[in-house]
C-alpha cells in the first residue's frame, strides 16, 4: 500500500497559485475521493503527485521517498487522465495495450482484454476512431489493468455513458477488493462514486478543506424528513443546507454534528433523520464562507 | 520536511529500472525510413535511366538525392520522438532521464542505420552504374571521393544525421515545452548543424548554404571534421536535456 505525504506544496501557473501550502497524508490501502470545484487545484495536485510536474516548493513523499524523478516510486503510480496519455492517436488500441505494458511492471493483460470486451472497444480501432465516452473508457482499462499501487484517476469518466460510468465505479471496487491498493479518484460527479469512497480529500483554491472518513463526514449533518412543521422546528437554530418540500411534508439537510438529544427529539417528533449527503456537504463546504 | 522512511523505501519498492531499448521507436522509423530509402532508391535510377536515354549519364544521382532530403526526415522524426513519446512514456511511470536515455540510444541506432542505407544506396548506384558502362563521379563537398571510400561515407551520413537529429529532437522538445521554448531551440539549434554541414564542406542542404557564396572554409582533416560533429552532436543532445530535464506533462488543453 502507497503511503502518500503531501507537506506544504505550492504550485504556481504564472501568476496563479494553484497548490497553495497544501498539506495531507493518505495512509494507502484505501479508495480515496478527490473533491474540489473547477479550478480548485485537483488536476495539479494529482499531476505533482504523479512526477508530471515538478513543485514550486513543498514536499510530496509516497512511501517515504521524492517522488519527482524517481523511477522506483513512479513506475508505481498510474494517473489517467481525461486525455488519454498515448505516443500517437493513429495507433490501434492493441498497439496501446503493448506500449502501456511495456512501461507497467503489475500490468494484467488478461484483465486488460476483458475490459476491452466491458467496455466494448475493439482491439483494431485506431483511438482517433473513438468516440470521447470510448477514449475516456480506454483510459480506465489503462488504469486499471496497469494495477499500479497508487492509481489515481482524474476526470477518468468524463464522456462515458451511465452505463459504462458505473460499470467504471464497479470495476474500481471489485478489483480493488481482489487487488487492495491506493486508488484516488478525483469528480465532479459526486455522488454516483460517493459509495466507493473510504475517504475524502476536499480542496478548494489550492488549500486543504477537510480530510476525513466519509462516515465521519457524512455525519457531520443529517437529512430530516417530515411534516413540514416539525421538520422546520426542529432545523430552527441550525445551518441549513438544503431544502425541499411536497406538499405537507419537507426534506431538510442541516449541517453540525447532532447530539443523541436531537437524534432522540427527532424521532418524539416522528422525523426520519438521514446521514447527510455527501454533494450536499461538498457545496456547503467550498461555497463562499462555507469552509469557515 | 518529512523524515525519509529508508526501511519502507527498501521493504516495498523495487530496484531502479535501467532504460530498455527503445524498439518501438528505432523500428518504427527505421521501417518508414527503409521504405522511403527504396523508393528514393527506384526514383535516382529512374533518373539516371531517363538520362542514359534522353541525354547522359554523369556524376551520381544517389549524392544529389542523399545529400539534400534525408537529413530533414532525421530531424522531422527525432522532433516526433520528443513531441509524442516524451510526454506518453513519463505519464506511464518513466522518467524523463531514463526518457531522455532511450531517446539517446534512438538518436544514434535511428542515424546510424540511415547512414548505413545511404551508403548502400551508394553501393547499389555505383554497381548499377558499373554493370551499364556509366561513369559514376561524386561531387565536391563531402568527406569521400569515390563511392569506394565506404568508411568515409558512413562517418560523413552518421555524423551528418546525428547532428541533424539531436537539432530536431531539441527543437521537438522545446516546442513540446512551449512555443517560446521551441522558438528559442529553433533559433539556437541551427548553430551546430551549419558548424557541422561548413565541417563536411556541404554544397547544398544546408541551412546556410547561401553563405558560401561569401565565405567556403578550407578542407579540413577528416578526423577534425567528425570531432566537430560530435562535439556539436554532443552539444545540441546537452541542450535538449536542458530542455526536458523538468519539462511538465501537460494536459489535451494546454
Amino acid at each position: 500500500m502507497m503511503k502518500v505525504d503531501v507537506r506544504d506544496l505550492t504550485l504556481r501557473y504564472g501568476k496563479t497559485t494553484a497548490l497553495d501550502g497544501l498539506s495531507f497524508s493518505l495512509d494507502g490501502g484505501k479508495i480515496y475521493g478527490l473533491l474540489g470545484r473547477n479550478g480548485s487545484g485537483k488536476s495539479t495536485l494529482l499531476s505533482v503527485l504523479a512526477a508530471f510536474r515538478k513543485a514550486d516548493g513543498g514536499d510530496v513523499l509516497i512511501d517515504g521517498e521524492p517522488v519527482f524523478e524517481n523511477p522506483r516510486v513512479t513506475r508505481q503510480i498510474a494517473l489517467i487522465r481525461e486525455s488519454v496519455d498515448i505516443p500517437d492517436s493513429d495507433d490501434k488500441i492493441e498497439r496501446v495495450l503493448e506500449f502501456v505494458a511495456s512501461h507497467r511492471p503489475n500490468w494484467d493483460a488478461d484483465y486488460a482484454a476483458r475490459l476491452l470486451d466491458g467496455f466494448e472497444l475493439d482491439p483494431k480501432k485506431q483511438v482517433k476512431e473513438l468516440s470521447r465516452g470510448k477514449q475516456s473508457a480506454l483510459g480506465a482499462i489503462l488504469g486499471l489493468a496497469a494495477r499500479a499501487p497508487l492509481t489515481m484517476f482524474d476526470e477518468t469518466y468524463l464522456g462515458m455513458d451511465a452505463p459504462s460510468r458505473y460499470r467504471f465505479y464497479d470495476e474500481i471496487l471489485s478489483d480493488y477488493i481482489a487487488h487492495p491498493r491506493t486508488i484516488v479518484v478525483s469528480t465532479h460527479l459526486i455522488e454516483e462514486v460517493a459509495k466507493i469512497f473510504e475517504e475524502v480529500v476536499i480542496i478548494d483554491k489550492g488549500r486543504l478543506v477537510l480530510h476525513e472518513p466519509v462516515e465521519t463526514l457524512t455525519a457531520r449533518g443529517a437529512t430530516v424528513t417530515g411534516p413540514a412543521e416539525q421538520v422546520e422546528a426542529f432545523a430552527n437554530g441550525l445551518t441549513v443546507l438544503n431544502e425541499r418540500q411536497l406538499g405537507r411534508t419537507k426534506s431538510v439537510t442541516v449541517y453540525g454534528q447532532m447530539t443523541a438529544q436531537q437524534h432522540q427529539h427527532a424521532r418524539d417528533a416522528g422525523l426520519d433523520l438521514e446521514p447527510v449527503p455527501l454533494q450536499d456537504l461538498f457545496v456547503y463546504l467550498t461555497s463562499k464562507g462555507g469552509a469557515q | 520536511m518529512i523524515a525519509r522512511t529508508d526501511v519502507a523505501k527498501e521493504r516495498r519498492l523495487p530496484p531502479l529500472r535501467n532504460w530498455t531499448f527503445p524498439r518501438r521507436m528505432v523500428e518504427d522509423h527505421l521501417g518508414l525510413a527503409a521504405l522511403l530509402w527504396l523508393a528514393l532508391l527506384v526514383i535516382v535510377l529512374g533518373v539516371a535511366v531517363g538520362n542514359h536515354i534522353w541525354d547522359s549519364v554523369g556524376g551520381s544521382y544517389w549524392d544529389d538525392a542523399v545529400s539534400s532530403i534525408p537529413q530533414w526526415f532525421v530531424a522531422f522524426m527525432a522532433g516526433y520522438v520528443a513531441y509524442s513519446f516524451l510526454p506518453a512514456q513519463i505519464a506511464h511511470g518513466q522518467t524523463r532521464r531514463e526518457f531522455a536515455q532511450e531517446a539517446l540510444v534512438y538518436l544514434v541506432v535511428f542515424s546510424a542505420g540511415l547512414a548505413a542505407l545511404a551508403t548502400i544506396g551508394f553501393g547499389i548506384e555505383a554497381a548499377v552504374f558499373a554493370v551499364m558502362d556509366w561513369p559514376h563521379g561524386i561531387d565536391d563537398g563531402h568527406l569521400f571521393t569515390s563511392s569506394g571510400q565506404v568508411h568515409l561515407i558512413v562517418a560523413e551520413y552518421l555524423i551528418r544525421f546525428l547532428v541533424w537529429s539531436a537539432a530536431g529532437f531539441t527543437v521537438g522538445a522545446g516546442f513540446y515545452r512551449s512555443e517560446e521554448a521551441g522558438g528559442a531551440a529553433l533559433a539556437v539549434a541551427w548553430i551546430p548543424v551549419a558548424i557541422t554541414e561548413f565541417a563536411i564542406g556541404t554544397l547544398y542542404g544546408s541551412p546556410l548554404v547561401l553563405f558560401r557564396f561569401v565565405w567556403d572554409p578550407p578542407a579540413l582533416h577528416p578526423v577534425l571534421i567528425v570531432a566537430i560533429g560530435l562535439l556539436s552532436f554532443a552539444a545540441l543532445v546537452w541542450g535538449g536535456w536542458k530542455i526536458i530535464h523538468d519539462i511538465p506533462i501537460k494536459t489535451k488543453s494546454e
